[in-house]
């Protein structure tokens, strides 16, 4: 497609505006911003593809503000054979004409003129292409994809004789869900194929444990054969065995015979010889008695001469004896002098002692006596004086009261003043004096006054209200205080003073007194204490007159104190010896009593001797006498000799059963009934696992096992073909596809060498000769090479990637134009690259539009002035 | 006189993996129906009884379904007894349906089963002697001792000897202990001990010997394709010295074996041609055997014809190990592939693996996906 004009009327801020494009080459359309540059490709766009009569918010967005006029957008273009100008009018009177100039002249309005003009754009243009070689400014900065299909298609020629076209594209598609019905994206078996696979392993299992269980059933009817023959076999063995068993019984009852007899002979054996033991044991029996009898003889004539022996024994003792009970009488009458002159002493003691305990109390007596005197002089004076402190304290406030009443009444009362200017007698309230020439008086005025001046007058005077108020109140003071001290008995404040300090002296004395008394009564009365005196001064005189002159009486308490020390040690000394003295008088009380014990025991003894002596003569009589000695003899030979016979017999029988094998017949015949058991029991146990067996088998074989085994095989065959089958068309699906990816690649490859050698020529004129670029599938620049460093797009400055996006565009439009193409449309793009890359770029720019058509719309020309071959068009604002 | 039948094999109960569970349904009431058959053809021949001898049923292990079904198939002919042996398959083991609970309770008075080596009066001067086997795998010729120590048949009496297993004469397997001497039962038969000899076992009628007096009925229901001459029943006739055995078809099923060699169209043509002629499709079971070389086109034909008749067919299969057709794309194929830059370059490389063995299965089956594809599209 080539643009050649664009004609925008009351188009947002256009009136009018005009635009012609080179058909080949640069045009570079300049213009402000605001004057609608870009408007120039948004009104191409909303004439190809919005109809007259839109109302969209597009639409009105162009609409001229304040004009009630319709905008329009009229374009003359070239595409495939055809030549045409088209134009539209929208909102107000819409409008849209279609003049096809070529191939035929053909003019169409209205809808008509829409679809016409989809239907040649559909024909002739690629819009993907048309899309993707526009670059405006701030738009995607992203590398652009160039997987169009015109470019696919002119890369294409470029390639190969044939190219593919739809139809290819299409059988790829259905070549892609062929395979994805059966593969996952990262080529995993599919669902169904997933099912299948597992729907034949659980048949399988199925098959398995069918045939498992078949198996099992055959296995138990083997067993139930071979336990068939088992049972057979043990039968017959049992057979053998009974008979063996009662074979041996019958022997063993003939060994039982003669165990009896053994029994009884053993049994006669054992009589014999209880026979022979007891005559043996009454032989023996009778020689004891004959022993006893001899050695209680020889016992009764020990005891006799042991008695005789006793005598000088007793005698002795009781010598000794005496001697002890002579040696203690007098050592204890010795003790008892000694005794009585310590008591003496002790009492001596005690007499000082007490003269002494007299003298002390007799002091104690007396200074309770005078302290008892000074206690009632003390208590008389307390008795006669009423003022204590507190009555003081009373007697001194009414005392200040009066002071300060008095004070009060002073300063308020009224004065009069009287000046004597001659001498005359003055009366004042009743008291007289006389008063000189000269001399003056004052008087103060209480309540009244009455003042009498000589015979000249009388005056009277009247205090005020507040005066005598005053008065009064020092009046009423000095009446308390008066009947306070009244009631104390003394004559003024002073006086009180003095009797109170009295009272105290004399209760202080009052208390020594009664400290002192307290201090030598103790706890006794003076009663008590002169009574003890008494009775001690009583004591001592009647000891003194008790005592005897002799021994002397000590002089005084330290010397009754030595003698008693002195008669004490004394006492001591006896008293060991006494105690000695009877010590030997106990041992020798106790060696006469065992004398006496032993005498006695002896005695006893020898009682005891003669009765034995009596009792086994009599035993030994009494057995004579019911069997004779020698009869006794006669008996235990013949017992013994009996006993000899019956186990000489017994012998006999044990040799026979020793003969007959006794013990191994009990063994043999154990062993047989053990084997019979057993063999039964075996027996019975293989009957009762072949009911279990059969029991089993019955139950199996009610399964239909065989059948179910066919029909599991059968659903398992089914199944594995399915599988197979799914198999076989999955991979045939994916084979297919792999050959025509690696195919398709293959291609894509080999026609994208043209377009990416493009934009390195275009490149190298920008950069230097080491630029190359990698494209992605999608014929996208994926990486950029340059002074031998290859980025990734991505990583590319915001300037390169512009770069790379204009030449990208203008090499895609290059080898497409041959095929008719698209303009390029740069709006404002660039600004992003410094001044002399920005030549370099116009040279790119202008080699490109050598072939193809470029529009460049720009609000800074200067960007553009490098560009040699470049038509510039001013679009400018005419009407506003 | 004596009149019977002989027959053998109707291994009831029988499961074939090659049928689908409809057609299995019907295969199954088929046989039953065949023994109701044999039982109106006993009443129709004037035959006194029935042998049976061996495989009455496929299996020890089987649904009650089946015996009961059975036994009331023969309980419907009361008049007419049947004596049933005990087969390979149905063995007298522990587990033997004979001695199950489901047959004891089930039994009708006209059913006996020859459960041992003792003489069974069959009617007036009929003796039957019976070789029943006891276990799957007999270590011994199952007959040879069934008439030890019976004393030898009067002059008026006709005794037949029931048995199953393969004899020497047709089996190539020397080895095996379990084998039937002919010879031994042809000298018997010389002595007058036996006077005809009721095998079963193999399923395809057939006179063995030159007595005329030892036969195979066959199974009255083919089962397999193997099966020579199946589907018949004998109705046997011994009069004094004469043995006369007449065959009669009784079976409803069929298993077909056919065998093409495809080449082009019209072979694929005459293939569904025959299958469309052959009658009682829905009774028959086929197994194809495929040889030769198709291209796509004529493969996806050949589908279509397959497909179809597996429909119609009880069973339709082809059988791998017999076939051997190879598909193999060519320029008429590929002149209605008409594909152009990509899709023409992986085409010819899919062309070019079908050439190495190693490839050309998925090569095959990828260009066949290809030109399904394709048509698809256009």
């Amino acid at each position: 497609m080539r643009l050649h004009r664009i004609s925008l009327r009351n188009y947002r801020g256009v009136e009018e505006s005009d635009v012609q494009f080179a058909e080949t080459g640069v045009t570079i359309v300049e213009g402000r911003n605001e004057v609608g540059k870009s408007s120039l490709a948004e009104a191409l766009d909303l004439l190809l593809s919005v109809p007259d009569s839109s109302k969209s918010s597009r639409v009105r967005s162009i609409q001229p503000v304040h004009r009630d006029v319709g905008p329009e957008v009229e374009v003359e273009l070239s595409t495939g054979p055809y030549r045409l100008v088209y134009s539209k009018r929208w909102a107000k009177r819409p409008e849209t004409r279609l003049e096809v100039l070529a191939p035929r002249h053909q003019q169409l309005t209205g809808r008509e003129a829409h679809e016409r003009v989809e239907e040649i754009l559909s024909e002739t243009l690629d819009a993907e292409l048309f899309a993707a070689l526009r670059l405006s400014q701030g738009g995607e900065l992203s590398a652009p994809g160039f997987d169009v299909s015109s470019l696919s298609r002119a890369l294409d020629v470029a390639s190969a004789d044939d190219r593919a076209g739809d139809r290819e594209d299409a059988l790829w598609d259905r070549i892609r869900v062929e395979r994805d019905r059966y593969w996952t994206a990262t080529g995993q078996p599919r669902g169904e194929r997933n099912e299948l696979a597992r729907a034949v392993a659980s048949s399988m299992q199925i098959v398995e444990e069918r045939r498992a269980a078949i198996e099992r059933a055959e296995a138990d009817v083997s067993e139930v054969a071979s336990l068939d023959r088992e049972l057979a076999s043990i039968a017959k063995q049992l057979g053998d065995q009974r008979s063996h068993v009662s074979g041996l019984e019958l022997q063993a009852s003939g060994i039982d015979e003669l165990r009896h007899e053994l029994d009884r002979l053993l049994a006669h054996e054992q009589a014999a010889e209880a026979d022979a033991h007891r005559w043996n044991a009454a032989a023996t029996r009778r020689a004891e008695l004959v022993d006893d009898a001899r050695r209680a003889r020889d016992g009764l004539h020990k005891c006799e001469a042991e008695a005789l022996g006793c005598e000088p024994a007793r005698v002795t003792a009781a010598r000794r004896l005496d001697a002890a009970r002579a040696a203690a009488e007098e050592s204890q009458q010795q003790w008892a002098a000694a005794e009585a002159a310590h008591q003496l002493a002790a009492a001596d003691c005690d007499f000082r002692r007490r003269e002494i305990e007299i003298d002390q109390l007799t002091e104690r007596r007396d200074r309770v006596i005078e302290a008892r005197e000074r206690l009632a002089t003390a208590e008389a004076g307390l008795a006669h004086s009423a003022v204590d402190d507190e009555v003081v304290a009373e007697i001194e406030a009414a005392h200040i009261a009066v002071v300060r009443a008095e004070a009060v009444a002073a300063t308020g009362a009224a004065i009069v003043e009287i000046e004597a200017t001659a001498a005359f007698a003055l009366e004042v309230d009743g008291d007289s004096s006389t008063l000189e020439q000269g001399s003056t008086s004052e008087h103060r005025v209480g309540d009244r006054m009455v003042l009498r001046l000589g015979d000249l007058a009388t005056v009277r005077v009247s205090a005020g209200e507040e005066s005598r108020l005053l008065a009064g109140r020092l009046d009423d003071a000095r009446a308390e205080l008066q009947r306070r001290c009244e009631a104390a008995g003394v004559d003024g404040l002073a006086a009180a003073r003095r009797v109170a300090s009295e009272r105290v002296q004399a209760e202080r004395e009052r208390a020594e007194a009664l400290a002192a008394i307290d201090r030598d009564l103790r706890d006794l009365t003076l009663e008590e204490l002169s009574a003890k005196v008494d009775r001690l001064i009583e004591r001592v005189a009647a000891y003194r007159a008790a005592r005897g002159d002799l021994p002397p009486l000590p002089a005084d308490l330290d010397r009754a104190q030595a003698e008693l020390g002195t008669a004490e040690r004394r006492l001591d000394g006896l008293g060991a010896s006494a105690e000695r003295a009877d010590a030997a008088l106990r041992s020798a009380v106790e060696a006469q009593h065992d004398a006496a014990t032993a005498d006695a025991s002896t005695a006893i003894l020898l009682d005891h001797a003669r009765a034995g002596v009596e009792r086994a003569e009599a035993a030994l009589l009494a057995a004579r006498e019911e069997c004779a000695d020698e009869q006794l003899d006669a008996h235990r030979r013949e017992a013994v000799e009996r006993k000899g016979v019956a186990a000489a017999a017994v012998v006999g029988v044990r040799a026979e059963l020793q003969a007959a094998d006794a013990d191994s017949m009990d063994v043999r015949l154990k062993n047989a009934r053990e084997a019979l058991i057993r063999a039964e029991a075996s027996h019975a146990e293989r009957t009762e696992r072949r009911i279990a067996v059969l029991s089993r088998l019955e139950f199996a074989t009610e399964q239909g096992l065989g059948q179910l085994v066919a029909e599991a095989e059968a659903e398992l065959a089914r199944l594995e073909r399915a599988h197979a089958q799914i198999e076989t068309r999955a991979h045939a699906a994916l084979h297919l596809h792999d050959t025509f990816a690696a195919r398709r690649d293959q291609a894509r490859d080999r026609y994208a060498t043209p377009f990416r050698s493009r934009i390195d020529e275009l490149g190298r004129i920008v950069y230097d000769v080491g630029f190359a670029v990698e494209l992605d599938d999608e014929l996208r620049v994926a990486r950029r090479r340059l002074g031998g460093v290859t980025v990734e797009f991505d990583d590319l400055s915001t300037g390169a990637k512009e770069q790379l996006g204009i030449l990208s565009r203008l090499a895609c439009a290059m080898i497409v134009s041959a095929d008719g193409g698209a303009p390029v449309i740069f709006d404002d793009a660039l600004g992003w690259t410094d001044a002399e890359r920005l030549e370099r770029m116009g040279a790119a720019i202008a080699v490109a539009a050598r072939t193809c058509q470029v529009i460049v719309m720009t609000s800074t020309p200067s960007r553009y002035s490098t560009i040699g071959s470049a038509k510039v068009v001013s679009l400018t604002r005419r009407d506003l | 006189m004596v009149r019977f039948i002989h027959t053998s094999d109707w291994q009831l109960g029988m499961t074939r993996h090659f049928l689908g569970p409809e057609a299995q349904a019907r295969f199954s009431a088929a046989r039953v129906e065949a023994v109701r058959g044999i039982g109106r053809l006993a009443v129709s021949e004037r035959c006194g009884f029935v042998v049976v001898a061996g495989d009455v049923f496929d299996s020890n292990h089987l649904e009650r379904q089946v015996v009961v079904r059975a036994l009331e198939a023969m309980a419907a002919t009361p008049e007419v007894t049947f004596y049933l042996l005990p087969g390979n398959h149905d063995p007298l083991d522990a587990a033997s349906v004979f001695r199950s609970r489901t047959f004891l309770d089930h039994v009708a008075e006209n059913v006996v089963v020859l459960d041992s080596n003792e003489v069974v009066q069959a009617g007036e001067g009929v003796e039957l002697i019976a070789a029943p086997w006891t276990s799957k795998r007999p270590l011994a010729d199952p007959v040879a001792n069934a008439s030890q120590g019976v004393p030898a048949p009067g002059p008026a009496t006709q005794r037949i000897l029931v048995g199953h297993g393969a004899v020497d004469l047709l089996s190539p397997s020397t080895s095996d202990p379990a084998l039937i001497s002919v010879s031994a039962l042809e000298a018997q038969l010389a002595e007058g001990a036996l006077h005809f000899v009721a095998l079963g076992d193999r399923h395809s009628t057939t006179d063995i010997g030159d007595t005329g007096r030892i036969w195979y009925s066959g199974t009255p229901e083919p089962t397999d394709h193997q099966e020579n001459d199946p589907a018949n029943v004998l109705v046997v006739t011994l009069d004094g010295a004469a043995a006369e055995v007449v065959p009669h078809r009784v079976g409803t099923w069929s298993f077909l074996r056919l065998a093409y060699d495809l080449t082009g169209i019209e072979d694929v043509e005459r293939l569904a041609q025959d299958l469309d002629s052959s009658p009682e499709k829905m009774n028959s079971v086929v197994r194809l055997s495929l040889v030769g070389q198709l291209n796509l086109a004529e493969h996806a034909n050949l589908q279509a014809v397959l497909d179809h008749h597996t429909d119609l067919l009880a069973s339709l299969q082809v059988w791998a190990p017999s076939s051997d057709l190879v598909v193999l794309p060519d320029d008429e194929d590929f002149a209605q592939l008409p594909l152009a830059g990509f899709a023409r370059e992986a085409l010819a490389d899919l062309r070019t693996e079908l050439t190495d063995p190693a490839t050309a299965d998925v090569a095959r089956d990828s260009l066949g996906l290809l030109y399904r594809l394709v048509g698809a599209a256009s």
